[in-house]
């Protein structure tokens, strides 16, 4: 039995046809994780596989983990990475300055140590792989 | 009589319109290239200039040299591109008008994002080795310099050749060695990534070879300021780290004319759909190179793949037809490891770099995330090869997709 998913990777022109079996897919899934009383899938890193599942409760559980209490502050920069994900956009620290939610060195005190990596895995969004 | 307009006579520009001009007919089209510098650099030797490998004139070519026959050519800077008018305006008051526009203006360095980046200490203690200004500016203080912390960091990401930066670690290991004042050299190579490189594999094998090479690294390390007075660069967090010299390689930008034209993004790199490289905004602009925000390496093999399927979507897109060329993210480069020696990396969009054998299984010649004498050959050659075919746009055994043919998956 073979599920099949079609993934719209480019609003244009190109569809890319995913195919997972389900023995597969049991591979693939790494975990899962409950948060507020529901069940999410994370993989290895703990990152969301589906950011659908994410919830402003979830976030304030996964923040608490990091030790990070959140503020409103804390969910505007959220909603603004959330927002630039969804859009397909890359996300990066100086992508923040242009936010105009805030600047860098507040995002820094927002999320102390590695601010990008904390906030998206708080966001329910992959962690920003770094193109090059 | 229609026009082909390309902003841009760098790699990528001039080996476009290499490409074009055989197949667009002469009675129906006309290629205008504008470009404003007169010299063209083989910008992979900038890396060798601090270290005297190469002096300015064994990498410095007049750019008309490479410009086809029958290319009109305008030396001038552009102002901006009015879009909804197809139209390119020049500074000097003087605008063409096109019907397909190809967008080839790069990418730059902008140390100017950076506050006391570009200090008193600019040129002095702090150097780029990404202008043919600051790589000069970095051999001569190289030639007196007697040791101490020698510190190199990326900005952020992205920048143009993201292995660029390692293979210079590499190379003044071997070149504080060979003076004799490696045991006076530190090296301390501060990155925002959070290994050697990004892509495990990779990342993985570079990380080791830098411990064996007495590389140390600093990793999650965005730069926020640099401190003049006490010679230190500083995170947004606060983190410091001393130098006596550092080698920075800036925030990067897209030129200016994209985002005055509207055409960008925040970083002022092109809008353009990463398969077909067409404009997201407009269906008769293309881009190709490091002008894009896609997320490929801003490099020169990525211009060149790009410009094969660049080649053929023009053509659909001029003939009325759909674009069946698709970009995979191809790219593929060496990384000199000193002592004579480099490693080749092959990857795309999907596939991170991989050991293996390169072009051919088992036969290579080249060895792909392992370090050998052929790939330094190879590096070394390359400089004839980009004179020679690459910017005349002519054929190399390489194909612009992405090959696994050769590569070791686990």
């Amino acid at each position: 039995m073979a599920s099949y998913t079609i993934q719209n990777v480019d609003d244009r022109q190109d569809y890319r046809l995913i195919l997972i079996t389900n023995n597969f897919k049991f591979l693939i899934i790494m975990a899962q994780k409950t948060y507020a009383g529901i069940t999410v899938d994370v993989n290895e890193e703990g990152y969301f596989t589906n950011p659908s599942q994410w919830s402003k409760e979830i976030a304030a559980e996964i923040a608490k983990e990091e030790g990070i209490i959140l503020t409103d502050k804390h969910y505007a920069i959220i909603e603004f990475l959330r927002n630039r994900h969804n859009s397909g956009e890359a996300l990066s620290i100086r992508s923040i300055n242009h936010s105009g939610v805030l600047d860098v060195k507040t995002f820094y005190q927002l999320f102390p140590g590695a601010p990008l990596k904390k906030a998206t895995k708080i966001a329910g969004i992959p962690k920003p792989a770094s193109c090059i | 009589m229609k026009n082909l307009v390309i902003i841009g006579g760098g790699t990528a520009g001039t080996s476009m319109a290499n490409k074009m001009i055989k197949d667009l007919p002469s009675d129906k089209w006309k290629i205008i290239i504008i470009e404003r510098a007169k010299e063209h650099f083989y910008q992979p030797g900038f890396l060798f200039l601090p270290f005297g490998y190469y002096t300015r004139d064994q990498i410095t070519k007049p750019s008309k040299t490479f410009f086809p026959k029958g290319a009109e050519v305008i030396i001038s800077e552009v102002d901006r591109i009015e879009a909804d008018k197809n139209l390119v305006s020049l500074k000097d008051g003087n605008s063409i008008s096109y019907d397909v526009l190809l967008i080839a203006t790069g990418t730059r360095i902008s140390p100017e994002d950076t506050p006391g980046l570009k200090g008193e200490l600019w040129q002095k203690s702090i150097f780029d080795f990404y202008t043919i200004e600051g790589a000069e500016a970095l051999a001569g203080f190289f030639k007196t310099w007697e040791g101490g912390n020698l510190v190199i960091n990326i900005a952020d990401n992205p920048i143009k050749c993201p292995v660029a930066p390692l293979e210079f670690a590499f190379y003044a290991d071997e070149f504080f060695f060979r003076k004799g004042i490696r045991d006076k050299v530190k090296i301390t190579y501060v990155t925002p990534m959070s290994g050697a490189f990004t892509k495990p594999k990779s990342s993985k094998f570079l990380g080791s070879l830098m411990e064996r090479k007495n590389i140390n690294i600093i990793t999650d390390f965005f730069l926020g300021e640099v401190d003049n007075k006490n010679k230190k660069i500083l995170d947004f967090g606060g983190r410091e780290v001393p130098f006596d010299c550092l080698v920075t390689i800036p925030l990067h930008s897209g030129d200016p004319v994209i985002s005055k034209s509207g055409l960008g993004d925040e970083f002022g790199f092109v809008k353009t759909n990463k398969m077909t490289l067409q404009s997201l905004n407009y269906q008769n602009i293309f881009v190709i190179g490091d002008a894009s925000n896609i997320p490929a390496s801003k490099a020169g093999s990525v211009a060149h793949f790009q410009a094969d399927i660049l080649h053929k979507n023009i053509l659909s897109f001029i003939n009325n037809e759909s674009m069946k060329a698709f970009y995979d993210g191809h790219s593929n480069c060496y990384i000199e490891t000193g002592y004579g020696k480099g490693i080749l990396i092959d990857f795309n969009y999907e596939t991170e770099p991989l050991p293996g054998m390169f072009p051919f299984p088992v036969l290579g010649p080249f060895s792909l995330l392992k370090e050998s004498r052929i790939n330094h050959y190879g590096k070394l050659f390359f400089k004839w090869i980009y004179w020679n075919i690459l910017l005349k746009g002519r054929w190399l055994p390489i194909p612009s997709r992405m090959s696994m043919t050769g590569k070791i998956t686990d």
